[in-house]
């Protein structure tokens, strides 16, 4: 031994007192529990709230709402409705979406890149805008597609918009990009050499995809059929738009109903929101399980593989023209009908004769409205503000999920995930219960609506925080916290920045889906309160299409402009490549 | 200046019976003011984790560190300092470099913010630039942190280790992601600025020739305990046991029995005769024993030229040509040796020789902590 080293415990005299010991909880812990208390009340209070005014009649705690709710006449159809619409607009969407991505990820049909666009816009254009223009395009007597149907002889193939079959039709297609999306990252993630090597083995192409590429993506494709389901039991819009006036009822057309109603009745809405929810937590709990056992069947290795093309032969231009056909009815047809609709003082059928009438006054006549001025700023100052403090909170929920130390981090991302079961119409029925009696004044201001949002998009807040996070090392902040920052400089400082093409992302999500947001507004808004999808459904319900139209494209276009603009934004913010 | 005593650090290990293994276990140590320290062993021995300890970014289980007569952390009195607080330097083997900002700005960083976050800003400007020239990057100030090379990167990390005049330096690999040439050079480089700046150094590293090179001393670790502590030239002339014999360069092994004394050193019995060893190392007479002795002091002559002490005939295996030695794998009546000798020398294979094992280098050691080898490579016996 060196005399530079002494062994323990001979040279070192006693250790001088600690300068400071650790009374006081740690940052980290203030912030962990701060969190846990914000994530807590957003997440659990409605919840806790919905039960309770469900089980309790004025007499005490009892079972008697839920009979009275099953008893009301039509109740067995409609929950029979229910499920063929979602279980409808499923498979609409899955067969579409599937097939879609399949081609475009393992084939070499042409116009791919109308498909990308395909699975975009639809997340832009707000869902009661589509199914309006939808109504334009296949109601029964002025639907466009209709006449042209009839025109060529096809009348067996018209389907009447405001009808169960219409209604699963056209939820099926705005459901059908979300598949794409789900099923085109599953392709992705399939080595291809498992499809050579069964065409090696002299399988045929047909037998190929029965054997190997589908049994391969079988999880995939389960959790994306679940979704659409869980989707299609939440859907508000379609059902409200086009299966009010045909008489068809689902669950949240009852509770909108049941709450739009004199005298109100509570007891229904709440037994009918609690029923939605039991069926969309328990759909989202097995696709939880599919994707649990889905890790079993990952074909993801450490070497990257670049998926080589299917030569489609012969087939490449009938897939193609499907592609541009899927583009033509997912996308151009519904802005066209929107933009058409917005030029006409009232609507006719696109013809030569009708082209005489177009003007641009319906957009003029938008500020003329009352409530349009108040909506636009409040649709606006809550997309900014939840799309803001969305992204701020769950990037502090995702750094204490992935990198903080205190025990049971996990569960920040459990309850952060428990609103994506929650359907939009549920959620407004609970606030209402609670902002009725609570002793705080929210009730009828924006605030209860920015709760709502916040509520409702952090599971995609904490999607997009929660990956970007995890490429950020954890040595990037040691080295940060080894240069003396604390906590909160190390976070925002050094952290943040580097999430940065993540939050943005995110937030620019967060942004679009609040100024689509219908189903927890159109419960929640009071008359100094309105948002845009709001006095669009009040346009809708007064006959004023022309003028719902117009701002429909105004909002549509904004929008895109808002994307456009953030991505342009996104590649000079943020990490810089070497 | 630095003191590590008893030092424990245990994760969760669902596999292990108690459900915790580990990872630095009972470690103790003392490094002097203005010494480089280094930690070495093999992968997952607890080298880093030993060092996150130090630098307060792992959370011990037991035992305490001091710096410079200041507890930083103590288990029995309950001290913990947080990592901002130490006001210690590392640099991380990713080197930890902020994309997001300039040289200049990850150097400046340490002094913006925490209780350093009042700096004047013409004192920050001034040793930024003396930090940044100390480690020659200089007229890279402006330049963006992800367009330096792998080894600008690295000096840019020690700038902004150095740049808070730490109390002490924390390096975990930092040279590992470099190329071998780069390597070599950049050993140098940081041993000079170590030894000019004066710095307490704790460096971690799995490559011996680096720790022999640049350390004042050395502790082995193997499992999470420390094997040897001693300066480089008994690390590796005089290995306690058979681990570091064999970690540190690399050995071969003669398993034998202790019989007594002869002279000044000891004799061993061997299956292939008695070996005389100039020292034990935890075996007294009649024990088992492993006898070590390196390639590089092994004497390859040729047949039949000696028959005097340690000296056994055998025949070559197989040979290699490393460009500066042959390395010859020599067949006994028992077993095998590796040898390295002059390139000059050289025997075809299946030709006899005679190998003479100089006593001054070979050593018994207790055959306890024997590295387990692969079949082929077992020692000889
Ligand atoms: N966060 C952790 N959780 C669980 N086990 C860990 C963790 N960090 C380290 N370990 C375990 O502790 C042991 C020591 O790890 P450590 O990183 O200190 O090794 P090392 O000596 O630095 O190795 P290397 O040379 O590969 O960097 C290893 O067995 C490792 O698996
Ligand atoms: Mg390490």
């Amino acid at each position: 031994m060196t005399a530079l080293l002494a062994a323990p415990g001979e040279v070192t005299p006693d250790l001088p007192r600690g300068e400071r010991r650790r009374r006081r909880p740690s940052v980290t812990f203030v912030v962990a529990a701060v969190c846990l208390l914000v994530l807590g009340y957003l997440v659990l209070s409605p919840l806790v709230y919905l039960v309770w005014r469900g089980l309790t009649t004025g007499e005490g705690l009892s079972l008697a709402n839920i009979g009275a709710a099953y008893r009301v006449s039509g109740s067995a159809e409609m929950v029979g409705n229910s499920f063929a619409f979602a279980f409808g607009s499923a498979a609409v969407s899955t067969i579409t979406g599937t097939a879609l991505a399949f081609f475009c990820t393992r084939t070499n049909a042409p116009l791919k890149p109308l498909l990308y666009a395909a699975s975009l816009i639809p997340l832009i254009v707000p869902g009661i805008l589509f199914t309006i223009s939808w109504v334009f395009l296949l109601s029964d007597d002025i639907g466009l597609i209709n006449h042209f149907l009839r025109a060529v002889g096809l009348d067996f193939l018209v389907v009447d918009a405001f009808s169960l079959p219409g209604m699963i039709l056209i939820d099926g297609m705005h459901q059908a990009p979300l598949v794409f999306l789900l099923m085109f990252a599953a392709f992705r993630a399939t080595d291809p050499a498992l499809e050579e090597s069964s065409l090696m083995s002299g399988a045929t192409l047909p037998q190929t995809l029965r054997r190997v590429t589908l049994p391969l993506v079988r999880p995939a494709l389960a959790g994306a059929v679940l979704i659409s389901v869980v989707r299609g039991l939440e859907s508000f819009e379609t059902p409200a738009v086009l299966g009010i006036p045909a008489n068809t009822w689902v669950f949240t057309s009852r509770i909108f109903q049941a709450l739009g109603s004199y005298p109100v009745k509570y007891d229904i809405a709440s037994i009918y929101s609690i029923t939605l929810l039991l069926l969309t937590v328990a759909g989202l709990l097995f696709v939880q399980r599919i994707n649990r056992r889905a890790e079993r069947y990952q074909t993801i290795s450490g070497k990257g593989f670049r998926p080589r093309p299917m030569d489609l032969g012969a087939w490449r231009w009938p897939v193609s023209i499907l592609f541009g056909v899927y583009f033509l009815v997912v996308v151009l047809l519904p802005l066209l009908m929107l933009v058409w609709m917005s030029l006409l003082p009232f609507y006719q059928v696109p013809s030569v004769k009708a082209l005489g009438s177009v003007s641009l006054e319906n957009y003029t006549r938008i500020f003329s409205k009352p409530g349009v001025k108040s909506a636009i700023q409040n649709s606006t100052i809550l997309a900014l503000g939840s799309a803001t403090a969305v992204m701020l909170f769950m990037s502090v929920v995702a750094w204490l999920t992935l990198k903080s130390k205190i025990p049971g981090r996990r569960f920040f991302d459990t309850i952060a995930s428990v609103p994506l079961a929650l359907p939009g119409l549920v959620l407004g029925v609970a606030l209402i219960f609670i902002y009725l009696r609570s002793p705080l004044p929210i009730y009828g201001t924006l605030a209860i609506l920015f709760i709502a949002y916040i509520t409702r998009y952090m599971p995609y807040g904490m999607r997009y925080a929660s990956s970007s996070l995890a490429q950020v090392s954890t040595e990037l902040e040691d080295s940060a916290r080894m240069s003396g920052a604390g906590w909160f400089d190390s976070f925002r400082r050094v952290v943040m920045p580097l999430m940065m093409p993540g939050i943005l992302a995110g937030w620019v999500y967060v942004m679009i889906v609040s100024i689509r947001e219908l189903s927890s507004s159109i419960l929640l808004y009071s008359s100094n309160t309105r948002v845009l999808s709001v006095v669009i459904w009040e346009l809708w319900a007064n006959g004023e299409t022309g003028v719902l139209a117009a701002l429909g494209v105004g909002m549509v276009v904004a929008l895109m402009l808002l994307v456009a603009v953030v991505y342009k934004l996104g590649g000079r913010v943020g990490v810089r490549d070497a | 200046m630095l003191q590590v005593r008893d030092l424990c650090k245990t994760f969760q290990d669902h596999e292990s019976k108690a459900g915790r293994v580990y990872a630095v276990d009972h470690v103790s140590f003392t490094v002097e003011e203005g010494k480089f320290f280094t930690l070495l062993g093999p992968s997952g021995c607890g080298k880093t984790t030993t060092l996150r300890c130090i630098a307060g970014l792992e959370h011990p289980d037991g035992g305490d560190i001091v710096v410079a007569d200041r507890v930083l952390y103590s288990g029995k009195q309950k001290v913990v300092v947080s990592p901002n607080d130490r006001n210690l330097g590392m640099v991380f083997q990713s080197y930890a470099i902020w994309p997001h900002m300039n040289v200049f700005d990850n150097v400046a960083f340490p002094l913006r913010v925490g209780k350093r976050r009042r700096t004047p800003k013409a004192q920050v400007r001034e040793r930024v630039e003396r930090a940044l020239n100390v480690v020659e990057l200089g007229h890279l100030a402006g330049r963006f942190a992800t367009k330096l090379s792998g080894g600008q990167q690295q000096r840019l990390a020690l700038a902004r280790a150095l740049v808070i005049e730490p109390s002490l330096l924390l390096l975990d690999e930092p040279l590992s992601n470099l190329d071998a040439k780069l390597r070599e050079s950049l050993r140098f480089e940081l041993k000079r600025l170590q030894r000019e700046q004066g710095i307490t150094t704790v460096y971690v590293t799995h490559d011996q020739s680096e720790a022999l090179s640049m350390s004042n001393s050395v502790a082995v670790m193997q499992e999470g305990r420390i094997s040897q502590i001693g300066d480089p030239f008994s690390i590796y002339l005089n290995p306690e046991n058979p681990f570091v014999a064999d970690f540190v360069g690399s050995t071969n092994f003669i398993e034998g029995v202790v019989v007594g004394r002869q002279d000044d050193g000891w004799v061993v019995r061997t299956p292939n005769g008695p070996i005389v060893v100039s020292a034990v190392m935890g075996v007294q007479e009649n024990d088992r024993c492993m006898v070590s002795i390196r390639p590089e002091h092994i004497e390859v002559l040729g047949d039949g030229s000696d028959s005097g002490t340690n000296c056994f005939s055998g025949e070559v295996a197989a040979r290699l040509f490393t460009g500066e030695s042959m390395v010859y794998r020599i067949t006994l009546p028992h077993g095998e040796l590796n040898c390295r000798t002059s390139a000059e020398l050289r025997f075809a294979s299946g030709k006899p020789v005679t190998v003479h094992l100089p006593v001054k280098h070979a050593i018994a050691l207790s055959p306890k902590d024997a590295p387990v080898r692969a079949p082929e490579e077992a020692a000889v016996g």
